[in-house]
């Protein structure tokens, strides 16, 4: 299976933002992120768009799928979106309004039930578990809540081996926003663990960050939601040292 | 050739992720109009057939709108052109064992199976990302594209090569399996143009712009 370069855009409150461990910084809303960082060309480079709303503000619900439908008007690849789906209507919704997958992270420790629900409906590939992880020696912990809740892990592997998540989006607690680079020993460590196409997330700040990650081969998929570093020539010139390092991309022309 | 563009109609039978779709179609210059009616259906010039999701479910909800009959009066009667895409490609052949089993529309001759026995005892099943398709010579879809195209897709089920009368493209994954066909005014792609960046766009203009013969 060719790999993947994923961009993730975060929606907070009505606003897509910049995340430095778990600190947000307001960037723009959707009309910004057309007029300054062309966003439609920047996704020819992608395989990929994520869009997570980490409002935790259900009356921002509405306004998030509009987003995500403006987005995807112009974007031609597959879309995963997320963040507070706590029904199977939230769900629906989020297809309804243009993603082929979604991403559930507190419903997997909170609501196991759901995310069954969610992948008979609508199929094990459109459910992404997404987590937060940090690496403790050669052993890791999963939160959420932006860090703050610990959170069984054994779990991720019970909903994985039922059948329930198609793929785990990673994102790395220490790292998230630092731009410092990527922590390949959380996926290496949990390969170990889950049978599914792993993305990794979480602290590039430049293409080679991504390149290192990507090579690993325990890594299906990595992703960045460091706009300033990626979004305009960014995505362009790590599409191309990935290609140019020897690692499978799709290609078009 | 006309300046003036016939409005593309995206069949709508309640399953689909009809939005992408729409979006390229009017990236593409169209107007599109989405429709479960079975009238607007059997009168549109050109249709598009989504689906996501299973394939009784899919038939059930088609012939509870008389969709079936629309699309048959405009493809049969008409020479109207339709594209099925993914679940609408296959819902144009004969048959499928999704799920218990259940005639298609039977546009184009064939059938629908799982993948291999073989194929899912390496393999994760459903097969899903972008893989590379093989285009038939003389394709109208794959005019302009390499011979080999990166396309994304997302499936369980599949058609399997073998006689047909329609043009075959062909993608591996632990087997061959068909792609997509071309037949006259009748064309399917189990892969997402859509969700396939530039060569989707290519082949859904390729589709758009074709002339009839």
């Amino acid at each position: 299976m060719k790999k993947r370069l994923i961009f993730t855009l975060l929606y907070e409150k009505g606003s897509f933002v910049l995340s430095r461990n778990f600190r947000t910084q307001k960037i723009g809303d959707v009309r910004w992120l057309g007029s300054h960082y062309n966003f439609e060309k920047a996704s020819r480079f992608i395989d990929e768009l994520i869009l997570i709303n980490i409002s935790g503000d259900p009356s921002f619900d509405e306004h998030f799928r509009e987003t995500l439908s403006e987005v995807v008007s112009g974007v031609f690849v597959p879309v995963a979106a997320g963040g507070g789906v706590r029904t199977v209507d939230d769900a629906a919704s989020l297809f309804k309004f243009g993603a082929d997958k979604i991403l559930v992270n507190r419903a997997i420790f909170e609501d196991p039930v759901l995310v069954s629900t969610l992948s008979r409906r609508f199929g094990q590939q459109a459910v992404v578990g997404s987590v937060d992880v940090r690496r403790i020696g050669s052993d890791f912990q999963v939160y959420t809540d932006k860090g703050t809740q610990v959170q069984p892990a054994d779990r991720l592997g019970e909903l994985i081996s039922q059948g329930d998540l198609g793929e785990l989006y990673l994102n790395s607690l220490d790292r998230d926003g630092t731009g410092q680079g990527m922590d390949p020993g959380i996926a290496e460590i949990l390969d170990n663990s889950f049978q599914v196409p792993l993305i990794l997330a979480g602290g590039a700040g430049k293409p080679e960050h991504l390149l290192n990650a990507i090579a690993l081969p325990y890594v299906n998929a990595v992703a960045t939601a460091n706009l300033l570093n990626f979004v305009g020539d960014g995505l362009r010139k790590t599409r191309e040292s990935i290609v140019n390092s020897g690692v499978e991309l799709a290609q078009w022309g | 050739m006309s300046n003036l563009l016939p409005p593309v109609t995206i069949v709508d039978y309640g399953m689909g992720n009809i939005r992408s779709i729409e979006a390229a179609v009017r990236h593409l210059g169209y107007e599109s109009r989405v429709s479960g009616d079975r009238t607007v259906i059997s009168e549109s010039e050109i249709l598009v057939l989504p689906g996501v999701g299973s394939f009784p479910a899919a038939m059930k909800a088609i012939k509870a709108r008389e969709i079936d009959t629309g699309i048959r009066d405009a493809v049969a009667s008409r020479k109207s052109k339709i594209m099925g895409i993914c679940l609408g490609m296959q819902l144009l052949t004969d048959f499928s064992s999704e799920d218990g089993g259940s005639p298609g529309l039977g546009i184009l001759g064939g059938a629908v199976e799982r993948f291999s026995r073989h194929v899912a005892a390496t393999l994760p099943v459903p097969h899903i990302g972008f893989n590379s398709v093989v285009a038939p010579e003389g394709s109208v879809l794959f005019d302009g594209l390499p011979p080999e195209t990166d396309f994304y897709f997302v499936h369980s089920f599949r058609m399997a090569t073998g006689k047909s009368s329609a043009l075959l493209a062909t993608a591996t994954y632990g087997e061959k399996f068909v792609a997509g066909f071309e037949s006259g005014n009748v064309f399917g792609t189990q892969f997402h143009p859509e969700k396939s960046q530039s060569n989707g766009l290519r082949l859904l203009a390729n589709f758009l712009g074709s002339e009839l013969t």
